[in-house]
């Protein structure tokens, strides 16, 4: 059994090669990303001291890297150590307020398994200067870490789902408790209202993420997995105040998709072989 | 081709660590209780809403008559701020911690008031419910030094 196993597993995560798109476009994603999380508080107008203005210069720097693409993998890998690196010392040493919570480890941990990926193979500078030399490098490459990435969506759920597997938030009392200091005085106030509902809504978000920490991963249910984790995203993001973790957690579901398959739905909405299409 | 398959080996061995990492980090502290930072959990939200109260105030006059009170009022606010939920230093973790929550309530009572309060705080167990008779005569609670917890 482990025999016939072992070739399948293999060709499904560490030998794993396929187009290099989608690992670009979540490069760009999450860079663009973390520009909003940290744009206010990194920036040098913020800085207090000459350490701080170095540090900062030195994290754009290799944030803007990452976003365009110039020596793609290296700024990936700086810009992930540099948000660990805020979220060790300054959120969990420091006490920065923020900085220690999930949605800033998400960041640091998507951009360090993004620098194994072959990102710069595509929509990068990297890719333009090898175009300039008269070659046209594959837009291909082993993907292993994608599906890392994949595997990291899939322990979220299942550990988050796990954390709420008790009588205080299955009998929808610390769903109660959130809103209460989230609504209070404000119009969706009246969720509180009603107790019943807000049982239904936590054993219902318990339900969906035992669900989703399996289905992302099995072909067969991902059709359905995907929009119903977009729509639990989507829900957070509107209901409370989750940061980038929403926004974060849906870029990172490229990850979940065939590469090949987006490469050629990206060269069919760009009409590349069309040729009316062409310039 | 021996540079080739010590490749596809190497990739494997770091396949296989990383993903134990990310798949079992969590289970030492959400199984075991032994946290450490180095080990992310996901307990999203798991703080925000803890030491929140709900239920009655009620504002004791020396002549007997009764005004009761919402929690957002004896607090002074007329919604919970827009912070992260730790930075709210009036939240309550013990009964006497109620006391810092109507601080200012306490402060302006005049000879003969007496402030009491029924109904529940939030707890990481569910609503813990409290009852106390003059909660201005309780003594001063000590700052609180809850960490970020639940993020």
């Amino acid at each position: 059994m482990i025999a016939a196993f072992l070739p399948k597993f293999l060709a499904w995560g560490p030998d794993f090669v396929g187009s290099t798109r989608p690992a670009a476009l979540m490069r760009i994603g999450i860079a663009l990303i973390v520009f909003a999380r940290f744009g206010a508080e990194v920036s040098l107008f913020n800085a207090t001291s000459p350490l701080e203005i170095a540090l900062g210069v030195t994290f754009f720097m290799f944030l803007t890297m990452m976003l365009v693409g110039y020596m793609s993998r290296l700024a990936s890998a700086m810009t992930g150590l540099a948000i660990l690196g805020m979220y060790f010392i300054g959120g969990a040493a420091m006490a920065v307020p923020g900085w220690a919570h999930h949605h800033v480890y998400l960041l640091g941990i998507a951009s360090l398994l993004l620098a194994m990926t072959p990102c710069g193979a595509s929509y990068s500078v990297d890719r333009l200067r090898e175009l300039g030399h008269g070659e046209a490098p594959p837009e291909r490459g082993f993907l292993w870490a994608q599906r890392l990435i994949a595997l990291q969506l899939s322990a979220l759920y299942f550990w988050t789902a796990i954390d709420k597997t008790d009588w205080a938030f299955l009998s929808g009392q610390r769903l109660e408790q959130i809103f209460v200091w989230t609504y209070t005085g404000r119009t969706l106030e009246l969720f509180l209202a009603w107790p019943m509902l807000l049982a239904l809504l936590s054993s219902t978000v318990v339900i969906v993420e035992y669900w989703l920490a399996v289905a992302i991963l099995v072909p067969r249910w991902r059709r359905f997995a995907l929009p119903v984790g977009i729509g639990l995203h989507a829900t957070f993001y509107l209901l409370l105040p989750v940061d980038t973790y929403s926004i974060t957690a849906i870029t990172l579901y490229l990850a979940l998709l065939d590469p090949d398959a987006v490469h050629r739905f990206i060269d069919r909405i760009q009409g590349h072989d069309v040729a009316a299409h062409r310039l | 081709m021996l540079v080739v398959r010590l490749g596809a080996i190497s990739r494997r061995i770091a396949f296989l660590a990383v993903a134990a990492l990310l798949l079992l980090g969590p289970a030492p502290g959400q199984i075991f209780g032994a946290h450490s930072p180095f080990l992310r959990e996901w307990i999203m939200f798991a703080g925000v809403g803890i030491g929140i109260p709900k239920g009655v105030f009620t504002l004791h006059a020396a002549n007997g008559a009764a005004l009761p009170l919402t929690p957002p009022e004896v607090a002074g606010v007329t919604s919970y701020p827009q912070i992260r939920h730790y930075l709210f230093d009036k939240r309550v973790f013990e009964d006497i911690d109620i006391k810092r929550f109507a601080g200012r309530i306490c402060d302006q009572a005049v000879e003969g008031e007496r402030l009491s309060f029924d109904g529940f705080i939030g707890s990481r167990l569910g609503w813990r419910p409290v009852s106390v008779d003059d909660i201005c005569a309780l003594p001063d609670p000590v700052p609180s030094a809850d960490g970020e917890s639940g993020t």
